[in-house]
């Protein structure tokens, strides 16, 4: 299964990082979407099917742990795989976030912590089929 | 060198080697000891302790660490190479907090701010509460901890 996979970020040096991350470790990428804050991220979701989102949290406009709680809220996103890739260390913040389901991966990250943290999620390995990886923009969606 | 400042030193040094690739080095271009940084960034937190932290570098710096971030041997654009200090900033300074509050505390960290030269923290008053400087190959980067 390839991915549909939405990155939320406000650093787009930071997202073209973990893009970068991902295609270099052979998951089977087929959209990958970009956006700057949570509601960005909402409006993304709104208007694509995603596989699998990588979510800051500290971000301006809509933090990341309000976002998460408004993707739990819709039937439609309620079982959404999503990773926080944060520099958050509060051991309070990230046990309630993975009460909310999410994986975490702490920054800076290495990228064979990325791609375990994807495949413990998603279930899926750099061995399946590939997708065309096309990348939806360069920027954001917005 | 006090324990915050060690704590910011280390946490510092990591974050250069793991996220820019960027290697301390023992010593210190002397050109870049009294020039005006060629950028700086900063972030605000709010916790238990409030308060920001700054980060400005000197000498030659920007373009690489924007660069080993992007993966790329282009030479990034004015924008990601700020944004790439800020990024920086904002992981250095959510990662040493808690080395210096509790495990369990929360902070809320804002977006960074970025600019070149040292205008974005000009305003910064009063002396720091930690002030560490790395010595990089082709300048040096100094980061400051002020708490409110």
């Amino acid at each position: 299964m390839a991915l549909n996979v939405l990155v939320v970020d406000d650093s787009s040096v930071m997202r073209s990082m973990i893009i970068k991350t991902l295609t270099l470790c052979g998951l089977p990428l087929s959209e990958v979407h970009q956006a700057s804050n949570g509601v960005e991220g909402l409006d993304v979701l709104d208007r694509n099917w995603i596989d699998l989102a990588l979510v800051d949290i500290n971000m301006p406009v809509m933090n990341g742990e309000e976002m998460i709680k408004k993707v739990r809220a819709m039937p439609e996103t309620t079982d959404l795989p999503i990773i926080v890739v944060s520099t958050e260390s509060s051991e309070t913040r990230i046990d309630s976030l993975r009460r909310q389901g999410t994986g975490f991966v702490h920054k800076p990250f290495t990228p064979e912590i990325l791609r375990e943290t994807i495949t413990k999620m998603t279930g899926v390995t750099e061995n399946e089929h590939s997708g065309d990886g096309t990348i939806s923009d360069s920027g954001p969606d917005f | 060198m006090s324990t915050v400042e060690m704590e910011l030193y280390q946490t510092a040094a990591l974050t250069f080697e793991d996220l820019a690739f960027t290697f301390l080095t023992p010593e210190m271009l002397d050109a870049t000891l009294e020039v005006e940084p060629e950028a700086s960034a900063f972030v605000e937190f709010k916790g238990p302790i409030s308060g920001r932290m700054v980060i400005s570098v000197y000498g030659c710096v920007l373009t690489e660490i924007a660069a080993n971030m992007l993966g790329q041997s282009e030479i990034p654009t004015d924008e990601e190479q700020l944004d790439a200090l800020g990024e920086m900033a904002n992981i250095i300074c959510g990662n040493v907090l808690p080395k210096i509050t509790n495990k369990t505390d929360i902070f809320n960290i804002d977006a960074p701010k970025a600019s070149n030269g040292a205008s974005v923290w000009a305003d910064a008053s009063g002396s720091p509460a930690a002030h560490v400087t790395l010595p990089l190959a082709d300048g040096r980067a100094d980061l400051m901890l002020y708490i409110n």
